[in-house]
């Protein structure tokens, strides 16, 4: 127990210090000059009801208030949701619901901004159709399922003078954000970084098509009027061509935006894939890809791989990058963030990190030692790499910190972590993925390709 | 620390006689929930199986205090002053957690860990902690450090350093969820179990008149201590294993005791049958008695010790409606009546 708080105690001053670290959480903490913002929640699925719970938790003086939300499933997602604004009535949320955006729209006079998490074939649509209302926008990512209407997204943003967040939160997760600024900026860990990593392995059973409760079906009509050939297709909207863009773009869209993001947001000059609808019947889009990127920077090249799966869950998701002195493991997963010294590499060298607290030594080095009876030491087996950790932690509801940054930037208190310029570059660099597999070669991608 | 020990079978469902019964499995809060539903279609039922397990994955993710950012880790990290907004499930579960405290004296206690950390090492060998120990450990036990304000969905830790840990009660609690899921996909001919230790049917499937439950000695599995069908409701045990050691929250300067080996209770819904579970290990008869009484839809089977003798069955103490039944022999129904 002691150690316990001890250890809390030494997380919450370390954290102090690291300066302006937790600027996200606190930004909201403060009493002061909230302006009130009025959103709608557009899109009220898992990933909207996500974004919802986390705004909830910001509490009832957070100055943000739901006014509307609008889902096609009347029986199922807006319906739960509306309950749920319900119950928060006494914070000031109001939950009006709709089936049809253009209603909300037209009705709803007094809203500030949108959140939108509608399948990603709607983005586009659905973010110009707010900001010709002038209203800004959270948009989910991926920012669309087609790099010619995300571009539009940004243009219609810039043409409206309005903002465009894009739903990339490790952008704004304060783990993230230290492990960037810190430990691959400011003390330069891992010294050259040449190859990065990256994983998301899902179980067969978290992969399995989502069904739906007898009697909440959405009428035909209506299901046909948003792009839907039938009840399941919307409910499994991820895995066809036209409305989404498979696992490469649902699970490693997060984090081949981390890739170029700790890279001081390169881009790659290339990419190639592999991939294919090999175990999964009746899914359009690829349901394991494999991508290599060759990102150029200032240091010198990196070259990146990619995995994601969808019949096997090991290891589960982390990002992976690899320098010439060090290894920096991050997960989004809580917790889970490791940091390796080379052995080669004087402990000397990174004593001073430890001592002004940005990295904590957990493990010390190995060295491999001649057993009794061993004639020699096999000299070219490395010893262990020494384990640090970064003392810092995500005490917050996940995607809360990128909302909060979304609004106060709205409220001019903040830039955004990532607005639609960088969610471009991102949906770029995914949707070349397919693009590759679909192709079966490399593809070459020039620094315009990445411009709005 | 776990208030309710895990791995061990103090509650065992029989499906074999339910011949179309599908079955779902899914690990989740450091344990198996499971679920037996009776449906013609089969992918019909795995699809709402499949609902109702995402939606104990989303609660694992609020309560856990093992998750940096879940709604207990973050209250377990609070300094006193400072609201923490907890979503609607957990706020739920932490009243229900202060009400089952109050109605037990205090013998269900979501803090209790405090306790168990200054009276145990960390291989749960008991240590002799100082006076001072003792009583710092004690003064971050009881729900009077936890403040809910009802007006709102916040919560307040009035004392720094205050450790909830939701497991005795998390698992009902989820199961309650799972059942309210199920019945929205009109999936009600099922029974749910929260790992080997909580089992709640959300009603019997037609032709059959309840659903056939075990209780055995958790100290000696093959041991069946009763045998009946549970038609609706909840049933929960709690037990103890060899040279393993329970502290009552209501007696800090006692330290831990072996105590009883077992508990069971039964209750109207999931939560209350984990969280009495635990209770009834501490209770003595007296009290449970009285609990039973006060709270009619309630019952009770503990057993007390130990037996010497392999061949003695061990003595078994039952309350409220269990309370004249042999349940040894005949088939108790768990029909509760208001």
């Amino acid at each position: 127990m002691s150690n316990e708080i001890d250890r809390r105690k030494f997380m919450r001053s370390s954290a102090a210090a690291g300066a302006g670290l937790m600027l996200a959480n606190n930004a909201l903490g403060q009493a002061g000059d909230k302006k009130e913002i009025n959103v709608a929640l557009l899109g009220a699925g898992t990933q909207g009801q996500g974004l919802m719970n986390a705004i909830l938790k910001l509490g009832r003086d957070s100055g943000i208030k739901f006014r509307a939300v609008c889902d096609i499933w009347e029986k199922g997602n807006l319906r739960r949701v509306s309950r749920t604004l319900t119950a928060y009535k006494r914070y000031g949320h109001k939950g009006t619901a709709y089936v049809d955006y253009q209603e909300m729209l037209d009705k709803e006079k007094d809203l500030d901004a949108v959140l939108v998490a509608t399948p990603d074939f709607w983005h586009a649509e659905h973010t110009i159709a707010c900001f010709d209302k002038g209203l800004h926008v959270y948009c989910e990512k991926e920012m669309s399922n087609s790099i010619e209407a995300a571009k539009n997204m940004v243009l219609a943003g810039r043409k409206a003078g309005k903002l465009l967040q894009i739903g990339h939160q490790r952008r704004s997760n304060p783990r993230y954000i230290y492990c960037n600024d810190k430990v691959i900026n400011e003390a330069n860990l891992l010294n050259r970084i040449t190859n990065i990593s990256g994983q998301w392995h899902r179980s067969r059973e978290a992969c399995v098509d989502l069904k739906w409760p007898n009697g909440t079906e959405i009428p035909k009509e209506t299901l046909k009027k948003f792009g839907f050939d039938n009840m399941s297709q919307f409910r499994n909207w991820r895995w066809y061509k036209g409305l989404g863009g498979g696992p490469i773009v649902d699970l490693g869209s997060h984090q081949i935006d981390v890739y170029s993001w700790f890279l001081d947001n390169a881009v790659p000059s290339s990419v190639m894939a592999s991939g294919g609808v090999d175990y999964w019947k009746d899914h359009e889009w690829y349901d394991n890809a494999i991508a290599i990127f060759e990102f150029p920077t200032k240091k010198g090249l990196v070259r990146a791989t990619y995995e994601t799966l969808t019949t096997n869950s090991s290891n589960g998701y982390y990002e992976l990058f690899m320098g010439d002195e060090g290894t920096l493991l991050i997960s989004e997963s809580a917790g889970r963030g490791e940091l390796y010294r080379e052995s080669w590499v004087e402990e000397t060298k990174w004593d001073p990190w430890v001592q002004k607290g940005v990295v904590t030594l957990e493990k010390a080095s190995v060295k491999a030692e001649a057993k009794a009876g061993d004639d020699e030491v096999d000299v070219r087996e490395s010893a262990t790499p020494a384990l640090y950790r970064m003392p810092i932690e995500m005490k917050v509801p996940y995607h809360q910190p990128h909302l909060v940054n979304f609004f106060e930037s709205i409220r001019g208190n903040q830039t955004l972590n990532c607005p639609g310029e960088i969610g471009y570059e991102t949906a770029v660099m995914v949707l070349k993925v397919n693009e590759a597999i679909a192709a079966g070669r490399k593809i070459e991608l020039k620094p315009e390709d990445f411009k709005v | 620390m776990p208030l309710k020990p895990q791995g061990e079978q103090v509650v065992d469902f029989k499906a074999a006689s339910i011949a179309d019964a599908h079955h779902f499995a899914h690990e989740a809060m450091a344990t198996v929930f499971e679920l037996y539903i009776v449906e013609e279609d089969e992918s019909y039922a795995r699809g709402g199986a499949q609902a109702a397990f995402a939606e104990v994955d989303r609660l694992e993710m609020e309560m856990s205090r093992f998750i940096e950012n879940s709604d207990i880790a973050r209250l377990n990290s609070a300094l006193p002053g400072e609201v923490v907004e907890v979503g609607m499930e957990v706020f739920d579960c932490l009243g229900r957690a202060v009400e089952i405290f109050e109605q037990t004296g205090g013998a269900f206690d979501i803090s209790v860990g405090a306790l168990y950390e200054c009276w145990l090492n960390e291989d749960k060998t008991v240590r002799r902690p100082s006076a001072d120990e003792v009583a710092s450990a004690r003064e971050l036990t009881g729900m009077n450090h936890l403040k809910l304000d009802t007006e709102s969905f916040g919560v307040e830790v009035l004392t720094e350093g205050l450790q909830l840990d939701l497991g005795g009660i998390g698992k009902g609690f989820a199961a309650e969820k799972v059942a309210g899921i199920l019945r929205e996909w009109s999936l009600n001919q099922a029974l749910v179990l929260a790992g080997a230790s909580s089992v709640l049917s959300v009603s019997v499937p037609n032709g059959m008149s309840g659903w056939p439950i075990r209780l055995s000695n958790p100290s000696k599995p093959s041991e069946v201590l009763a045998r009946f069908e549970l038609t609706k409701g909840a049933l929960s045990g709690s037990g103890r294993q060899k040279g393993q050691h329970i502290i009552d929250p209501r007696e800090a300067e006692a330290g831990p005791v072996e105590g009883r080996l077992a508990a069971w209770s039964m209750a109207p819904d999931a939560v209350a049958a984990d969280a009495l579970s635990t209770a009834f290990m501490l209770l003595d008869p007296q009290e449970i008695d009285d609990y039973c009484l006060a709270n009619p839809q309630t019952a009770a089977i503990i057993l007390p010790h130990a037996v010497s003798g392999e061949s003695q069955r061990p003595e078994v103490l039952r309350f409220g409606q269990w309370h004249q039944i042999d349940t040894q022999n005949d088939k108790l129904k768990s029909t509760t009546k208001p």
